[in-house]
């Protein structure tokens, strides 16, 4: 006999109303959209419903829906004027919003791998397991890791063809190499990691004979969720590179974009005038090879580096200067004019500005000599930008500020942009909580990380998280300058919406965590809208900063990409879900 | 007769056997009787000097007959001989020392001077020399690294400085002969080490009169020994037990030389070919090539010995060449009066040259178009396509990895790193990348290892110091590292000289990393301050000469410069030594990578016009490979003749080899027509290119694959044949998996429905590259009629075929 104590306990826990999750999104397959026709997309997550919607920033006929708690299929017909790139994709149901994930909108045609396809007979490509593709596409495949995919294509004497990844660059895990080989199987170029693509690939291949030509792919790592890799394979031109490397907001600069071939063309483009980002993209209609250019959106007046100056450039400063390693072993110096005691802090950015540039900074007295600071990577592993602080020493009135490539390298390619600031104590503000790219628990994508959410029930308090940076031990992986700002942080927010209010919040001193309480009411937008938080510290000598609240999301698994994040957000995305007396769901 | 007589008699006998092999020249076999040193000069006192009397017979054969002639000072008031031929001064001036044997006369000057002043027993040329030779300072006595009895040497008398430091302790200036250096080698007071010389004896004067003139010290004012040589540098020995006296000589700075023959210690580069003494005297004992370390004071000097039997009937005849290399091999295969095998067959060649080209048997389809072809060159043509194929790419990129150290795993490349590596070995030997470039793309390349993979082959924990020599000069410099070579010219200066072309570099992890390491190899950045501009370091080479650099300068880059310029013929004697040795099974020196001074190679014509050759063709590595392959020597069968079945090292015939672990297990999947599941490679990939040191096959760990990449030395492949593989092979699943599967080739065959003559043919073909013999024909067909079970019986034939040394072998 079942007790009646047992019964009681069942039938409590089976009643009582639970808050439901928002929704969670981990992959989307494909993960890659043809513009202009139907594009079949399975959707895999947690918690979706039947009302499950797939939020895309773009104009698109959207079909389908949830057949499960973790799946749904749509039919995608993004319009065939949608500009080709990355889009943020998220899945909204009336629990709230989930994370987010990439997608490209190509206009080429999508072809999927059709497995078994790929496979080595003692050793050698078996020529007859190779699946033909049509020229131009993208192919999508997944889960390469010890398998090979093979890809056959007939390419005409003298053709010349690009093939890319657009891969890690969109958050997905896999990190491929490209082989091609003639129809026969010999090795005709390979390709791993091409320097301004990151961890992606390109290969730019001119064919000697007509026929019949091979695309291998192989797996030199990667695994895990979102294991989907993309190859773009076309006669497209690209741009090899794209100077500056942004501008200041609001500003139209002229863009230098050097294509495949080395031509330079201009593309001018207004700065996009966002107080609250820092970056933005620059579509390159005109070079359908790459996807577009991430650009640096600045606050501080620019200026453009004097080339082939003997002597180090005079700067007035708070500047950013938009400079270019030209030549192997160059390095660009930069001459400021400081007071003793006066805190500098200097950041140069290029790696995911598209730069080839692993840069290494140094800031020196030359009169005496000395070398004041320097710095390789700001954050360690993954990041190879640096960044650093120093005081000016007595005595000193000028300083030299010189950049160059740790390994001596140089180029076209090599373009950075070096913000020259007045430093001191400061601090990292994050949405969510603590990261940390070493330690899994704390990564946030095995929670399908949410941090950059809100989902607000209207007459409810919802509490966004909230971690600061203060010093070395809140972020011991970081190698840039440490902030230490010690003192409170006021935090606000601001695009707030009407039907929304958000509750001042101070952190005390000290304090590196903390919840803002937002609020809803029946007033609040029923679409999604987005906020911005801001923290702001006063330093000793009473002037005041700000900093926006970030979060660095792991778009896919980061054991496999091993990179501390691969995707910042500025701003929180809110949604109004119903009103709560929600059942739990089994 | 008693036992004990008979034995007496038997001893005796052997005896005067030995002695008459020595002596048994004939006064009418000798043409010339000669002395090694026509002019002897002795300085007072101590001093001495080994004669060298030399017979040359009617044979053409040189003779040693120091000890078989009567040896006379023509003034017995100037010098004395022992009966050894040693020469001793007695008082200065001049005489003639008369030699008379064998019929004949010569004779040869000594002269006896006083010394300038007056001559004091030098500790580090004389004292040192006692204690190296007494074996005091040995890595088992005292030159051990913690020393013995509380007494500590330096390692074979390294440092004379703090020898003599040890030494003050155990010297009684008053009474030099209760000092414990003489009591104890004496064995007067007891040595655990026991005795090391007499009292009275040469050793221990020189001792006892250091002592008593005060024990000093002239470490850093002795005049310096420049060098130190040794007579002769080479003897052939026509027959077993012929007996040769070594002399030494050293050189001093100021002119001098000494006799220092009792002083020196010989050591042997190959046990049982010769025998040497103490003294200097060498026995030939059973034919072979042998050389002997001469070791005196840091020096070093070598003699080789050739022991051939000698065969007055043998008649060479003159062998087809196909290139040079076959001139040395035989010009060297008629001296020692043996004649090369026979050419080896198509079957045998065209299985040989796959195997060692690409690591694979061929195929049925490719033997047969090797039959059919007509050609008078089609082993040249087979050998350039073989060349052609990424395979070989492959097999000598899975080489260079193995041996370089660098791992998927640790601290090492991670699993990216090591395959993108691979990747760059692989394409780099099949687009044949000169060697220069190839190495110094190895050594010095700058950048990020992702877009050149080159620089991840040192990213592992071998020390460099020890790996770059030991890969592209054929040199093993580790024991340099705590102290002096013992066995080579390398002094432990040398080892931390190069070690500062690698400290110097800083690396980092790059961006592009994952489940491995992205590695930045570069110059410290603050090099380029203005203020560094013009400042230089001073670098030393393995040479010995110095060059002063730029500090910005990539100090590998002048290491890798030095290595194609001033040390290229040591770099392609190194290279073409390891492509000779993994081609013909044995190095031209072996181990192929321990070319030291006191292992010479058995060929150093062959080995010096490989070198230059390879120079020659700018390091076209398949070059060097082609012009090896095309040799006969390569292509000479492996079944011996009545003249060299037991020759071994001078190619005269092919050597035996046992397949190593990837080339059995692929070709075991290949014959089968079954790939082997790889745990860390996609399906259907060969064992050889696993790019990783784990593989998760426990059939390339047993045949001999190293899980751990630990030193640049190839010996960490073990190619021993032991009992698990064979019972594995017998029992194991890898060839019974690979026969019963259905997609296989016993399958394919069994299925086709040939005839019982057909599939045994192709069976043979299959696995052994060649048609079975009229009785292996008919063998097979039988045991196909004999059962029920036409499968199993054909299963059982493959299998036997399998297991056969002529598949397990490459001959």
């Amino acid at each position: 006999m079942i007790p009646m104590r047992f019964f009681l306990v069942l039938v409590l826990v089976w009643s009582a109303p639970v808050d439901a999750e928002p929704p969670g999104l981990r992959e989307l397959n494909p993960p890659t959209f043809q513009r202009g026709v139907d594009n079949e997309v399975r959707v895999f997550g947690v918690g979706f419903t039947k009302e499950s919607e797939l939020i895309l920033p773009f104009k698109a006929e959207v079909h389908g829906g949830s057949n499960g708690n973790e799946a749904a299929s749509f039919r995608i017909k993004p319009a065939a004027d949608v500009a080709t790139g990355v889009y943020p994709a998220r899945v909204r149901t009336a629990d709230g919003i989930s994370n987010l994930r990439l997608v490209t909108v190509v206009e080429v045609p999508v072809i999927r791998v059709k497995e078994p396809n790929g496979r080595y007979r003692v050793g050698k490509l078996d020529l007859d397991a190779v699946q033909p593709i049509p020229i131009p596409c993208v192919i999508v495949g997944n889960r390469l890791e010890r398998d090979i995919d093979a890809f056959r294509f007939t390419a005409q004497a003298g053709q010349r063809l690009m093939l890319a990844t657009e891969t890690w660059r969109v958050g997905l895990t896999p990190d491929p190499l490209l082989w091609l080989r003639d129809g026969s199987g010999r090795t005709l170029a390979t390709a791993h990691d091409t320097p301004t693509l990151q961890r992606d690939e390109r290969l730019d291949h001119t064919f000697a004979k007509q026929g019949e030509q091979i695309l291998e792919m192989r797996s030199t790592g990667g695994g895990g969720w979102n294991n989907y890799y993309t190859v773009k394979i076309g006669a497209f031109d690209y741009a090899r590179s794209v100077f500056p490397l942004g501008g200041r907001k609001g500003e139209t600069v002229s863009f230098t974009v050097v294509n495949r071939d080395g031509k330079a063309s201009i593309l001018k483009a207004k700065v996009p005038d966002d107080a609250f980002s820092d970056h933005w993209r620059l579509p390159l209609p005109d070079h359908p090879g790459s996807l577009p250019w991430t650009l640096a959106a600045g606050d501080l007046p620019e200026t453009i580096e004097e080339e082939k100056r003997s002597e180090p450039q005079r700067l007035e400063w708070p500047i950013t200067v938009n400079g270019r390693i030209s030549q192997p072993g160059e390095e660009d110096r930069y001459r400021l004019a400081v007071t003793p005691g006066e805190k500098v802090r200097l950041r140069a950015s290029a790696y995911h500005l598209g730069s080839a540039l692993d840069g290494y900074l140094m800031a020196y007295d030359p009169v005496g000599k000395k070398l004041l600071a320097k710095n390789d990577d700001e954050v360690g592993r993954g990041l190879p930008d640096p960044a650093l602080d120093f005081e000016v020493p007595a005595g000193v009135r000028e300083v030299v500020v010189a950049l160059r490539d740790t390994t001596s390298r140089g180029g076209g390619e090599f373009g950075y942009r070096l913000t020259i600031e007045r430093g001191g104590p400061d601090f990292h503000l994050y949405l969510g909580r603590k990261q940390n790219p070493t330690n899994q628990e704390d990564d946030g994508w095995h929670r399908l990380d949410r941090s950059d959410t809100l989902a607000l029930t209207p007459g409810q308090e919802a509490k966004l998280r909230l971690s600061v940076r203060r010093t070395k031990e809140d972020e011991p992986h970081y190698n840039g300058p440490m902030r230490d700002y010690a003192g409170p942080i006021r935090v606000t927010a601001v695009n707030v919406p009407k039907g929304v209010s958000v509750k001042p919040l101070v952190i005390p001193a000290g304090n590196t965590e903390a919840e803002l309480l937002v609020i809803a009411s029946a007033e609040a937008p029923k679409e999604l809208f987005e906020i911005i938080v801001v923290g702001e510290g006063t330093r000793p000598d009473g002037t005041t900063f700000r900093r926006i609240a970030e979060r660095r999301l792991h778009l896919s698994d980061p054991q496999m990409t091993n990179l501390p994040w691969n995707w910042r957000v500025q701003k929180v995305t809110c949604v109004t879900t119903r009103p709560a007396s929600k059942e739990a769901k089994r | 007769m008693r036992d004990s007589k008979r034995l007496a008699i038997f001893v005796l006998a052997l005896a005067c056997f030995d002695s008459r092999a020595a002596d048994e020249l004939l006064p009418s076999s000798v043409q010339k009787l000669s002395v090694e040193q026509p002019e002897i000069r002795l300085t007072l006192p101590r001093a001495r000097q080994q004669l060298l009397v030399t017979a040359l017979a009617v044979d053409g054969y040189l003779h040693d007959v120091t000890r078989t002639v009567t040896i006379e000072p023509l003034d017995p008031a100037i010098v004395r001989v022992e009966p050894s031929g040693i020469i001793r001064s007695r008082q200065a001036g001049t005489t003639k020392v008369r030699i008379t044997g064998f019929g004949r006369t010569t004779e040869t000057t000594v002269i006896v001077t006083e010394p300038n002043k007056s001559a004091p027993v030098s500790f580090v040329n004389e004292v040192m020399g006692v204690l190296g030779k007494a074996g005091c300072n040995a890595g088992a006595c005292h030159g051990h690294a913690s020393g013995k009895g509380g007494f500590k040497l330096s390692l074979r008398g390294y440092d004379p400085a703090a020898d003599h430091a040890a030494l003050r302790k155990r010297l009684d200036l008053k009474d030099p002969e209760q000092s414990q250096i003489l009591l104890k080698p004496t064995e007067l007071d007891p040595h655990r080490g026991g005795k090391r010389f007499e009292k009275g004896s040469d050793a221990y004067e020189v001792i006892r009169q250091w002592v008593t003139e005060g024990a000093n010290a002239d470490v850093g004012k002795a005049v310096r020994l420049q060098k130190i040589e040794v007579l002769p540098v080479f003897r052939l020995m026509p027959k077993m037990h012929m007996k040769q006296q070594l002399a030494v000589i050293a050189h001093y700075a100021d002119g001098t030389s000494r006799d220092v023959t009792d002083r020196a210690i010989f050591e042997l580069s190959a046990e049982g070919i010769v025998e040497v003494g103490p003294d200097g005297l060498v026995v030939g004992k059973r034919e072979g090539e042998a050389a002997i370390l001469v070791r005196f004071l840091g020096q070093m000097a070598l003699s080789r010995f050739l022991v051939i039997r000698h065969s007055p009937d043998f008649r060479w005849t003159e062998q087809p060449v196909n290139n040079f290399v076959d001139r040395h091999v035989h010009a060297k295969l008629k001296a020692i009066q043996i004649l090369p095998s026979a050419l080896a067959s198509d079957v045998e060649f065209l299985r040989r040259v796959s195997l060692d080209v690409t690591g694979l048997p061929p195929t049925p389809a490719e033997v047969h178009a090797f039959w059919a072809d007509l050609r008078s060159d089609k082993r040249e043509r087979k050998i350039d396509e073989l060349l052609e194929q990424e395979a070989f790419g492959d097999v000598w990129a899975a080489y260079w990895l193995e041996l370089s150290g660098t791992t998927a795993t640790g601290d090492s490349a991670g699993r990216k790193g090591v395959m993108t590596l691979y990747n760059w070995l692989s394409r780099s030997i099949n687009e044949n990348v000169p060697y220069d470039r190839f190495v110094k793309s190895l050594l010095a390349s700058k950048g990020g290892s992702l877009q050149n993979p080159a620089i991840t082959f040192s990213v592992n924990r071998l020390p460099r110091a020890e790996v770059v020599p030991q890969l592209f000069l054929g040199v093993r410099l580790e024991c340099a590292q705590c102290h002096d070579h013992p066995f080579d010219i390398w002094k432990q200066a040398d080892y931390q000289s190069l070690q500062t072309f690698f400290t110097d570099l800083s690396t980092k992890e790059g961006a592009g990393d994952p489940g491995g390491r992205e590695i930045h190899s570069f110059v410290p950045p603050e090099r380029y301050l203005p203020w560094e501009q013009g400042k230089k370091t001073t670098l030393r080479l393995l040479d010995g000469k110095s060059i002063e650099v730029p500090v910005q300068q990539d100090r590998r880059e002048v290491l890798a410069d030095w290595l194609f310029e001033a040390a290229k013929t040591q770099v392609a004697r190194a290279i073409a030594n390891r492509v000779w040795g993994k081609l013909l099974g044995r190095g031209i020196v072996e181990p192929v990578d321990d070319m030291r001074f006191s292992n010479p190679p058995v060929n150093e014509p062959l080995l010096a016009e490989l070198a230059a050759d390879f120079i020659a063709h700018k390091y076209d590595f398949k070059h060097l490979t082609r012009t090896i392959l095309n040799s006969r020597a390569y292509q000479t069968s492996s079944i011996p003749n009545a003249l060299n079945a037991r020759e071994q090292m001078n190619f005269s015939h092919a050597r035996l080899r046992r397949l190593s672990a990837e080339q059995l297990l692929d070709s075991i999947s290949q014959v089968t027509g079954v790939d082997e599941e790889q745990r860390v490679a996609p399906p259907g990939a060969r064992s050889i290119q696993i790019p990783f040191s784990y593989t998760g096959s426990r059939f390339l760990t047993m045949f001999g694959r190293p899980e751990q990449r630990m030193s640049a030395c190839e010996c960490i492949r073990s190619q021993e044949i032991t009992l698990p593989q064979i019972l594995h092979l017998l029992n194991g699943e890898t060839i019974g998996r690979k026969l019963r599967d259905k997609d296989g080739t016993l399958q394919r065959l069994l299925n086709a429905k040939t005839t019982d003559d057909r599939l045994v043919e192709e069976l043979y073909l299959t696995v052994l590259s060649r048609l079975p013999t009229e009785r292996e024909r008919q063998r097979g067909t039988g045991l196909l009629h004999a059962g029920s079970d036409r499968a199993e019986a054909a299963e059982d034939l493959m299998w036997a075929l399998l297991v056969s040394q002529e598949f397990l072998f490459n001959h």
